[in-house]
């Protein structure tokens, strides 16, 4: 790292987690990669447990493309280079701040329910993170890690998955230090992207001016380094300007004609497309920025040609690599083997129990109050992407603000959901995230 | 950088040392997405709670499993360890200002606004 060499122990393999209660039954086998740096307190040493999304992701994404010790270089937003793309030792590890454990859900990875239990039972808002917690807690115990400060980092799905293993892990007496949330989907009735007749997309309005202004297609199209002040501005025309307009075009179906100049400057978007479709969802605004062209969900920084309305360059540009690297990686650098295949991602979305707390789908904001009201000196810190159109920065900020904790922390980085895949930007995180860690201690 | 396997990891591999890659499952990455059905059971508006309406919410994460393991809105120091309530064991004499071996929610929930919760 640097000029200085890390000396650490890399563990990969199986552990059960157990039913609460007086039974200690059995539950599920979850499979991880854990980091941890020798010679140092175990007790005293942060832990960090790591875990994407989806719902139904393998945690590969933040595993080998973020803070881990090797990762792999996607050159992203520019992901022309030869693939699979390169795995390489991470300057940007955590490890020198943190140990960390990669875990994978129930039907990812080589994670897999107990018998009589099945996957199928712990792919539920609830029971996922149930089982989690479970995870979580034999893993402090088995490791001697209970007095540790225990940190929780979670992308996407994993950031309602967090909010909820928060508040269950406090709520069971395992006081965490603090929460990471990489481009959280905190509310799925706040994002438009999951319903867009009845959700206001103000919240995508500013990524889609700095989407046009990366393509050069807007006016004013800054730089990356303009880009902050500009989003300042663009988060007040959203809030004042176009979510009120929004509001009335969701009720009443009129574009007012007014805005629709304005809205065609600021995303390089056609008048045309904003007066039939104001409230503006992403699977429109990337299949029509520009004729020919298909821009990314995850990094609408990023291009394709055009396809299926629902693909995603952005994605299926860095898959095939981060598919390939994993199985090399278990089984020649960790000399980790099994008969069976790693599972990238499960197909668990389909039959999800999404409910959660009386809705239909998961609001975890509540939860994550719920756990900052167990302990007060919980910390938060939310990275967010200026270019992501799958969970926009604005709504998550926005969900944030709901609580109106002084324990909350956001940044915004140039880049899509993964901010970590942008070089800069994860010199940039790397730096917040030590600093963050350094005062929740 | 050490290597160290687990004993299940070990046994795994002992009869298939060090083979080829296995296969790895692939799979696009959808994040966050629901499926058709859940997306069109989504129609109706709710704006996102806020204030009292959230804290009330945040509340009721809470009651829900001190009500599940107290008996008639009571909740001793071992009902909460048998139900998994860490939390509330540990810190049960501090609750239980009374010192009567029981708590109710409104013990629960006062000694947690005493510590900062943002509660009503």
């Amino acid at each position: 790292m640097g000029a200085t060499t890390l000396q650490y122990t890399a563990t990969a393999g199986h552990l059960t987690a157990l039913f609460p209660g007086a039974s200690r039954q059995p539950e599920a086998s979850f499979f991880y990669v854990a980091y941890t740096l020798d010679g140092q307190a175990p007790s005293t040493r942060p832990i960090t447990f790591f875990y994407n999304g989806g719902p139904g992701s393998a945690s590969v994404w933040l595993h080998l493309g973020s803070f881990g010790p090797r990762r792999i270089a996607t050159g992203a937003p520019d992901l022309s280079g030869p693939q699979p793309f390169p795995l390489v030792d991470n300057a940007e590890t955590l490890l020198d701040v943190t140990d960390m454990v990669f875990v994978d859900a129930i039907g990812t990875g080589y994670s897999e329910a107990i018998a009589p239990q099945t996957n199928g039972a712990f792919w539920g808002v609830d029971n996922d993170a149930a089982v989690f917690r479970d995870f979580v807690m034999r893993y402090l115990d088995v490791n001697s890690r209970n007095t540790s400060p225990k940190y929780l980092y979670g992308e996407s799905y994993g950031g309602p998955r967090s909010a909820i293993l928060a508040s269950l892990l406090e709520s069971a007496g395992v006081q965490l230090a603090g929460v990471v949330l990489q481009s959280p989907a905190m509310n799925y009735l706040s994002n438009c992207d999951i319903r867009e007749n009845s959700t206001n997309c103000y919240g995508f309005l500013p990524s889609y001016a700095a989407a046009g202004a990366w393509a050069g297609l807007a006016t004013p199209s800054p730089g990356p380094a303009q880009l902050p002040d500009y989003m300042v501005q663009m988060r007040s025309y959203a809030k004042t300007t176009y979510l009120p307009a929004a509001a009335t075009f969701l009720s009443t179906a009129l574009a007012p004609d007014a805005l629709l100049g304005p809205l065609q400057g600021f995303t390089g978007l056609q008048a045309s497309l904003w007066r039939a479709r104001f409230n503006m969802g992403p699977t429109i605004f990337r299949n029509n920025l520009k004729p020919g062209t298909q821009y990314g969900r995850y990094d609408a920084r990023v291009t394709g040609p055009p396809a299926a309305s629902d693909n995603d360059p952005s994605s299926s540009l860095i898959t095939p690599s981060f598919t390939t690297r994993i199985g090399e990686y278990l089984v020649n650098e960790l000399r980790y083997t099994t008969q069976t295949g790693y599972v990238m991602s499960a197909d668990s979305v389909g039959v999800w129990d999404f409910r959660h707390g009386n809705l239909p789908v998961p609001d975890s904001i509540p939860d994550l109050g719920a756990a900052l009201a167990m302990n007060p000196g919980l910390k938060v810190l939310v990275l967010t992407g200026y270019h992501d159109v799958a969970t926009p920065f604005l709504t998550t900020e926005d969900d944030m603000a709901r609580l109106s904790s002084a324990n909350i922390t956001v940044r915004n980085y140039i880049g899509g959901h993964m901010t970590y895949l942008t070089d800069d930007s994860r010199v940039r995180q790397k730096a917040d995230l030590a600093a963050w860690y350094r005062g929740t201690r | 950088m050490r290597l160290r396997l687990l004993l299940l990891a070990a046994a795994m591999t002992s009869a298939n040392a060090f083979a080829q890659a296995p296969t790895v499952r692939y799979g696009e990455l959808c994040d966050p997405c629901v499926p058709p059905a859940v997306r069109k059971s989504l129609s109706v508006q709710r704006e996102p709670s806020q204030g009292a309406a959230l804290r009330a919410e945040v509340e009721s994460r809470l009651r829900g499993p001190f009500d599940t393991a107290a008996r008639d809105g009571l909740l001793t120091r071992e009902q909460a360890q048998a139900a998994g309530l860490g939390f509330i064991a540990r810190n049960f004499d501090a609750i239980d200002r009374q010192g009567s071996g029981a708590i109710r929610f409104e013990d629960y929930k006062r000694f947690l606004k005493e510590r900062g919760a943002a509660l009503d």
